[in-house]
């Protein structure tokens, strides 16, 4: 039972670092992730769709090494190396670093859940198009994309979803989100399961309402369909 | 009708949370008083440019987050004092980066920031790869170290031999892991549970899935504050060499023009005994200690004689 109430206790004095601070950082690094993310992810699958095989094969590296390590690790290499790069943000805070970190991470897998959307549309549609003498540039823009959209929308809503659950690594540098509120009270108190329990019921809370506003939009969709 | 029930559940659900922290907070007596009056004592904002330092500040008293404050005065602890202190003395501007442990080491190594100052003891590992500055004492947050226990052991375990056939866990990369491998690593001892943090090592006490935790006595008080009549100390306590029972604060290879000015602080810091005043006031913040058990009058000035 003292857990409870340890647990009471600690949102009466800390409610303000899981709730404001905590949750705000937490999704405010989560937009910035996935709406860098969506533009810079678009601009790699074209480049990845592009004949210019230099640009199709730098992005394809990138691709590949973004997915193939770890985000703390590539929090790690943000915050500590690219100052070196951009002596500007040196004298800025992490979250900047660590913003720009999260926008990449996010570009690389939003490309490939955009390829894969525009790939999963049939062929025909553009054989199609293209046989009724709309352009290639027409064709893709009024008649595949409009489809692959229906195919991208929700993919882009759960890496919305696992990025609010990734932003938790970026507590390594104390940006402010919910994890951070945890190490920042568990640090005084010293009660880690019951500060533990509170940022998992925020985490939860969190992700299942954005998992259901996300599936009334897909149900939306499909209506208009 | 399904589907606002549904809504109307997830709704209360965040009221709930909301009505638990609407209990309030009520005013507590002021434990930061003597705090901050000597960081009021210190002269900011000096002109040779910033002094950035990184800390960890997840280790009460050393170094933790009062979240009454803002900004960068929220980190607060024995180590901010002496930063603010270091960077009066140097004529510069105090800049703190708060960043996990491991992150701090990180940081000196590439130059990202000047100093890490974290309650880093002295290894011979650290001293290849690092400037280690001259040591600095917190009280006896370092010189003591000792064992705690689930309460029903407290006393009954006070030489090494007495650990024979049970568990002692320690945090990773800390002084304590050198200790532990120091002195039980030839007996039969199991000593290969090892914790990132102290929050997780404690827990793991509480469950018994390790039977001792090995923790400077400092952080051993406030863990012991913190989890009531469950824990205490076992009553062991290492012996701890001169070169492991004090702080030092890292620097990067080769940054030896700041790492003099940092040892000509510290000198003066020691010679006029500002150290035991900053580790009491930083303990009573932490909630280890009141300020009358430590001399303190209600309005945080020490009471000398």
């Amino acid at each position: 039972m003292t857990f409870f109430t340890n647990i009471a206790n600690i949102m009466a004095k800390y409610w303000k670092v899981f709730l404001i601070q905590g949750i705000g950082y937490t999704l405010l690094l989560s937009v910035i992730a996935v709406a860098g993310g969506a533009f810079f992810g678009s601009l790699m699958a074209l480049a990845k769709r592009s004949k210019l095989r230099i640009l199709k094969a730098v992005v394809n590296v990138l691709v590949e090494v973004v997915r193939g390590t770890p985000v703390l690790l590539q929090l790690y290499i943000g915050v500590f190396v690219f100052p070196m790069v951009i002596p500007r943000l040196s004298s800025l805070p992490y979250i900047y670093s660590v913003s720009i970190v999260l926008i990449i991470n996010s570009s690389a897998y939003v490309s490939e859940i955009i390829r894969s959307g525009i790939e999963a549309v049939d062929i025909g549609q553009m054989e199609a198009a293209r046989s009724l003498g709309l352009t290639q540039r027409t064709a893709m823009l009024s008649i595949v994309l409009p489809q692959a959209v229906k195919n991208i929308l929700p993919a882009l809503g759960n890496e919305f979803i696992m990025v609010v659950k990734e932003t938790s690594l970026a507590s390594t540098f104390f940006v402010g989100e919910l994890m951070t509120a945890y190490l920042k009270v568990k640090g005084y108190t010293y009660l880690t399961m019951e500060c533990l329990a509170i940022v998992g019921v925020l985490y939860f809370a969190m992700t299942f309402i954005l998992s259901k506003l996300l599936k009334g939009m897909e149900r939306r969709m499909k209506a208009r369909a | 009708m399904k589907k606002i029930s549904k809504n109307l559940c997830m709704l209360l659900c965040v009221a709930m949370i909301f009505a638990l922290c609407a209990c309030g907070s009520k005013p507590e007596a002021k434990l930061s008083a003597a705090y901050d009056k000597y960081l009021a004592g210190f002269k900011a904002g000096g002109a040779n440019g910033t002094l950035t330092v990184a800390m960890s500040p997840d280790f009460a008293p050393m170094e933790f987050y009062d979240v009454a404050k803002t900004g960068d005065a929220a980190i607060v602890g024995f180590d901010v004092l002496l930063a603010n202190y270091l960077a009066q003395e140097l004529d510069m501007q105090l800049v703190l980066k708060p960043m996990s442990f491991d992150a701090c080491q990180a940081a000196v190594q590439t130059g990202n920031v000047d100093l890490a100052i974290s309650g880093f003891s002295w290894t011979y590992d650290r001293s290849q790869n690092y400037e280690l500055s001259d040591w600095y004492v917190a009280g006896e947050n370092e010189t003591q170290q000792s064992i705690i226990c689930l309460k029903e052991n407290e006393g009954k375990f006070t030489s090494p031999e007495d650990f024979v056939g049970y568990k002692i866990g320690y945090q990773g990369a800390s002084l304590q892991q050198v200790l532990v491998e120091e002195t039980f690593g030839d007996m039969d001892v199991d000593i290969s549970l090892v914790y990132v943090d102290l929050g997780t090592a404690v827990e793991a006490l509480k469950a018994k899935q390790v039977d001792f935790l090995a923790v400077a006595h400092g952080n051993g008080e406030s863990i012991i504050a913190s989890a009531g009549d469950t824990i205490a100390f076992t009553g062991f306590d290492f012996e701890v060499d001169d070169i492991y029972k004090n702080n030092v604060c890292l620097l990067q290879k080769g940054n030896t023009e700041l790492l003099e000015k940092v040892n000509v602080a510290l000198a003066k810091a020691l010679e006029n005994d500002y150290y035991s005043g900053w580790y009491d006031a930083c303990k009573v913040y932490a909630g280890v200690s009141t300020l009358d058990e430590l001399g303190f009058d209600d309005e945080g000035n020490k009471i000398t004689g």
